[in-house]
């Protein structure tokens, strides 16, 4: 053998070795190259609609300072939980828990509105669970709003997130095919109810309903904020409530969604309760003196189809005064 | 050793590219895998003032402040925000909740604070803030702080002794004399002002890339609407205003009544030195608007140009 034929096979086998290298870096670079951090490894569930049928597409609107009884008023007029929640059924209510600030400060969802609601639904023979995942620590959220004590004086339990809570879900259309949620306890539910605030908030001009539905996922949220309105759409279609009671006994009216001043905050002593959440968002956004057509999410949630900007197309739309 | 050299880089390199193609892969968030800031030590303020003591003092920068704020933090990051801290400050039994936001510029926080100032809120002697029951609010130095009770309505009192406490310990604030306060923009407006509350530019205001750190103003006289403004400058931010006007084919060029300007696709603006600041109008649709609102302003501002 030639010195140069053994010169010639350490090269190519230096070659060889070179390329098989190469080939596994790329290998393994492509399997993790772009894969998103945030552990799953699940398919993606999808979450079933929570609506009863034959209640679509009603609003009813209930005005009075006792807000409570203007709770059960509105809900009266779409003839009573008893339409929505039945005997045995497990009951979770969202409402807007998502900063540790005290009640008084509109950031949060009224505890009088949230204990009605768990009132009204235990008084229907249902267990209550109420669930957020909130922007701050979830046990100081619950506790500094009031809403853990007004809960459990009403009878519900407060559901504290946690990691195993959590699963990947189906969400929307437009920008979040799929997104780590609270599945567990969606999976669980029977009804699902949504008790948003109505405050402004400086990306989306607005936060109710739909834009609710966010405390329900996990993960890196703060990436959603940059394509909001599409992203509030999704989650519109991502979830189909059993109900909604839009808390506007107050309406945070400045430097939403956070506030932090009083003076962000005007009595609203309106509740509106309902199953189209695009209607009910739009009235809403005229409680905040915003026109809908200049909220962008609304605009494409009812493309989609999933409700209308107008009452007039509501197959049912009340007001009524609350009074005892 | 230099073939083990050259062997430990053969392996190295790969192994380098191989790590960097993985991470820079993802959809790294710092922010999902670090544990929150909570360091006492980190504050720029003291875990203690007079009887107050501070609970759960921690602190978020800019690019985490979400994890407090959530997408209210696009507001604060808009004026230049580097850090938010906050806590509970308790004594004698009250508890008030503090946001304090840190900015680049006193003009970022100054503009942050002014964009949420309340139309209710009653000024503060001394330095730019105000106070309404349960919330104490002012932007000192490069910080804008705000305090709100726990309880509704509450006297504010012990709040704003509390906020006077901790304004030696802002950046920048023992540069700002009283004397030097700043003017409010919505009390010079009075009740010809447009606008709810004072608005803010950080950078190149009505398009101008000279013109920084802009607070202003809309105003109506006489049902006519232009936007008063004014910045930290001189006579060469005036000038460079004006030759970035005439190079974007600003027309009618003038110096008049100690300001320069012209007009842009029919719309009208002006800027000048008034005491020690530059001031200015934009937006006026003519130059007769445009000099009445200028009129208006010096006289308001008593201003010797």
């Amino acid at each position: 053998m030639s010195h140069s034929s053994a010169e010639r096979r350490q090269f190519m086998k230096r070659i060889g070795t070179a390329a098989g290298f190469a080939a596994g870096t790329a290998a393994v670079g492509t399997f993790f190259h772009n894969r998103n951090l945030v552990p799953s490894g699940e398919v993606a569930k999808a979450i079933p609609s929570f609506a009863v049928p034959g209640t679509e597409s009603m609003m009813a609107v209930a005005e009075g300072t006792d807000h409570a009884l203007a709770v059960r008023a509105a809900l009266q007029e779409l003839g009573g939980i008893q339409k929505f929640v039945k005997a045995g059924d497990r009951v979770l209510i969202k409402p807007n828990c998502a900063f540790d600030r005290p009640a008084h400060l509109g950031a949060t969802t009224s505890p009088a509105v949230t204990a009605e609601v768990v009132r009204q639904c235990i008084g229907a023979g249902a267990e209550v669970r109420v669930i957020d995942n909130p922007i701050n620590n979830p046990e100081g959220c619950f506790v500094k709003s009031g809403l853990m004590d007004a809960v459990g004086q009403a009878g519900g339990e407060v559901w504290l997130p946690s990691a195993a809570l959590f699963g990947q879900v189906k969400v929307g259309t437009l920008r979040i095919p799929d997104w780590e949620a609270l599945y567990r306890p969606l999976d669980w539910a029977d009804k699902l109810i949504g008790i948003p605030t109505v405050k402004t908030h400086n990306l989306s001009k607005a936060t109710m309903t739909m834009k609710n539905w966010y405390g329900l996922l996990g993960g890196p949220r703060n990436r959603l904020h940059q394509a909001i309105n599409e992203v509030i759409a999704d989650l519109a279609q991502f979830i189909t409530p059993t109900l909604v009671v839009l808390d506007g006994s107050r309406l945070m009216v400045s430097n939403g969604p956070t506030g932090g001043s009083p003076s962000d905050v005007r009595p609203g002593n309106v509740i509106v309760a309902g199953t189209d959440q695009v209607a009910i968002d739009s009235f809403g956004a005229r409680l905040l003196g915003i026109d809908p057509q200049e909220i962008a999410y609304l605009g494409m949630a009812s493309k989609l189809g999933l409700g209308t900007m107008s009452e007039e197309n509501l197959k049912l739309f009340k007001k009524v005064r609350a009074s005892s | 050793m230099l073939h083990r050299l050259l062997l430990i880089a053969g392996w190295g390199f790969p192994l380098l590219v191989l790590l960097l193609f993985v991470i820079k892969g993802q959809h790294y968030d710092v922010a999902y895998f670090e544990p929150p800031v909570s360091e006492l030590s980190a504050l720029p303020i003291p875990s203690a003032v007079e009887q107050w003591v501070l609970e759960g003092g921690s602190a978020l920068p800019a690019e985490r402040m979400f994890e407090k704020i959530n997408g209210k933090s696009d507001y604060y990051e808009q004026f230049g925000a580097v850090e938010l801290c906050y806590g509970e400050w308790v004594a004698n039994g009250q508890r008030w909740d503090m946001y304090l936001y840190r900015f680049e510029t006193p003009q970022g926080a100054r503009g942050a604070y002014n964009g949420e100032r309340p139309a209710n809120g009653q000024a503060l002697d001394g330095f730019e803030g105000y106070k309404v029951p349960g919330q104490v609010a002012l932007a000192a130095g490069t910080s804008y702080l705000q305090l709100g009770a726990q309880v509704p309505g509450a006297d504010p009192a012990p709040a704003l002794e509390l906020a006077r406490a901790l304004i030696p310990y802002f950046d920048g604030a023992e540069e700002e004399a009283p004397s030097e306060a700043v003017v409010d923009l919505m009390a010079l407006a009075g009740a010809d002002a447009v606008s709810d509350a004072e608005e803010f530019m950080p950078e190149s205001a009505f398009g101008f890339s000279a013109l920084h750190n802009v607070r202003m103003v809309t105003v109506s006289l006489n049902g006519v609407e232009a936007v008063w403004y004014t910045t930290l400058g001189d006579d060469a931010l005036v000038a460079a205003f004006i030759e970035e006007l005439g190079m974007y084919g600003g027309e009618e060029l003038f110096n008049d009544a100690g300001a320069s300007g012209g007009s842009m696709f029919g719309s009208w603006g002006l800027a000048g030195v008034l005491n020690g600041e530059v001031w200015g109008v934009q937006n006026a649709p003519s130059r007769e608007v445009l000099m009445t609102h200028w009129a208006a302003l010096k006289e308001r501002l008593g201003a010797n140009p």
